[in-house]
């Protein structure tokens, strides 16, 4: 910090308040319960706000914010859930299915919003990290501690589970599919 | 350079890059492999496209949710009430924070790669081979960020308000000191353009700062800055075809795209759009004093 004087608040606030939507937004969409989010949300910024002597000036506070966010909800589902991975089975199944799905010509934010919600955490957030926030790789990396290629495969295969629920609703919506996304083999 | 052998094989490998390619994280070399099959390959094009399609929607719905003033308003309590230190103006903080973040984005360093993509679009490159290699290369800078922002990534078709553009953050966030270039552009080009978006973006390792209007008969146009890397107009082999102004005016063409250039010290500035070449220029003059005395200002 400066000279090593003491930190104000107001020095705080006006580099972490304005991603308060962001953080927001991400807890929400991975706890799937506003009150919740609102309280991980909360933790994060009291976590920042005590570490904040540590936060170089200038550097990427957004990025910053998130990693604590994480830490936050990692901590949450290690208290609520039996932290949910994806078997071995889940796996080769998604892997052989014969086709990439076509996706629908008009998306609905609702039927995305479901789809998102319905799949499993570990994609879900990082898709989220580099769809609506648009994260480099790197950044996701450091966010959740996983090597770049992980980042790459989940996002790749939360993507793929994204474009399969979308066209299981499409079907369900009798929505004619169109762009089509066949594999050719 | 054009004729391209690819079979189903090609458009499987080629798919695999999809993600990557649009988060923009593909070395330049496979960059360059995509863009190439892309222009030979309708399948995969629309395939691409509703990708890039459905991430839009990815980040537009969930940005629909906001959180609630009083989760603030418990953070702003939480944060005050555990340190009582005398209080500062808060918006004397924000003045020097906007200043850090100038002096951040000042010291970034764009990363020459060296390798300029080649364009999607292979005819009309007679009008580059008047000029040098060198002249070329500079050029395309303005060019790259075009044609893979605004119209492969679909950006044009994506209106943002100016209220969303100014309160952005994060990497693709225009910031203080930018975000005065949407409603200066907009008033210089008058009713005849619609301000689409503008952000930050960054294309083959470089960044941009990167407006994007519409116009009438399906026009498409960018604004395109990047900070100079040791390149300069003035010192390519290439000759500026007009003065606005006082500033010297290069352009080219590739293909259906007509492109004009300036420089100021620090930046390299492009207007690049599918207007005719009289149309082009009739807006890179309108907006090269504006923006150059606006880039000039921020250099100090």
């Amino acid at each position: 910090m400066f000279f090593g004087r003491k930190i104000e608040t107001s020095e705080f606030e006006a580099v972490a308040v304005p991603h308060l939507q962001d953080l927001y937004r991400t807890a929400v969409h991975l706890v799937r319960d506003r009150t919740e989010a609102q309280d991980l949300v909360q933790n994060a910024y009291l976590q920042a706000w005590k570490a904040f002597h540590r936060f170089e000036p200038g550097t990427n506070c957004r990025a910053w914010l998130f990693k604590i966010l994480f830490n936050e909800i990692r901590h949450y589902r290690r208290k609520w859930f039996a932290n949910r991975t994806v078997s071995e089975g889940e796996q080769s199944f998604e892997e052989t299915l014969p086709y990439e799905p076509p996706i629908p010509e008009e998306i609905k934010d609702e039927d995305v919003l479901n789809a998102l919600n319905e799949i499993p955490a570990e994609f879900r957030e990082v898709v989220l990290l580099a769809d609506v926030h648009e994260f480099a790789y790197k950044e996701i990396a450091e966010t959740l501690n996983v090597p770049v290629g992980t980042v790459m495969s989940r996002l790749s295969r939360g993507r793929k589970h994204l474009r399969l629920k979308l066209a299981d609703y499409a079907k369900a919506h009798g929505v004619p599919e169109t762009a089509q996304e066949v594999r050719k083999s | 350079m054009n004729v391209i052998n690819f079979n189903e094989k090609t458009c499987e490998k080629i798919r695999r890059y999809f993600d990557s390619y649009l988060d923009n994280e593909l070395l330049v070399e496979t960059n360059h492999e995509v863009l190439r099959h892309l222009s030979v390959c309708p399948d995969c094009t629309k395939v691409l496209d509703a990708r890039a399609r459905l991430k839009r929607t990815v980040k537009r719905a969930v940005e629909q949710e906001t959180a609630p003033a009083a989760l603030l308003e418990s953070i702003q309590n939480r944060i005050r009430g555990r340190r009582s230190f005398f209080a500062l103006d808060y918006r004397r903080w924000a003045v020097a924070v906007a200043a850090l973040v100038i002096l951040a984005a000042g010291s970034m360093v764009a990363v020459r790669t060296g390798h300029i993509f080649a364009p999607v679009i292979t005819a009309g490159l007679d009008s580059f081979q008047l000029i040098s290699a060198e002249a070329q290369e500079l050029m395309r800078v303005g060019l790259a960020d075009h044609v893979h922002c605004a119209l492969v990534l679909g950006k044009w078709k994506e209106l943002l308000s100016f209220d969303h553009m100014r309160e952005a953050t994060g990497r693709s966030a225009l910031g203080p000191e930018f975000i005065g270039l949407v409603p200066m552009v907009q008033q210089k080009l008058g009713p005849n353009f619609q301000m689409i978006q503008g952000h930050r973006c960054v294309t083959n390792h470089r960044e941009y700062v990167h407006l994007i209007l519409t116009g009438n008969n399906g026009a498409i146009l960018s604004l395109v800055i990047t900070e100079k890397n040791g390149e300069a107009f003035n010192h390519a082999d290439i000759a500026a075809t007009m003065q606005a102004s006082g500033v010297p005016l290069y352009r080219a063409n590739e293909g259906q795209l007509e492109i004009a250039g300036f420089e100021t010290n620090r930046y390299l500035v492009y207007v690049v759009s599918n207007l005719d070449r009289g149309g082009n220029l009739k807006v890179a003059s309108s907006l090269a004093l504006p923006v150059y005395d606006y880039l000039h200002k921020l250099e100090g």
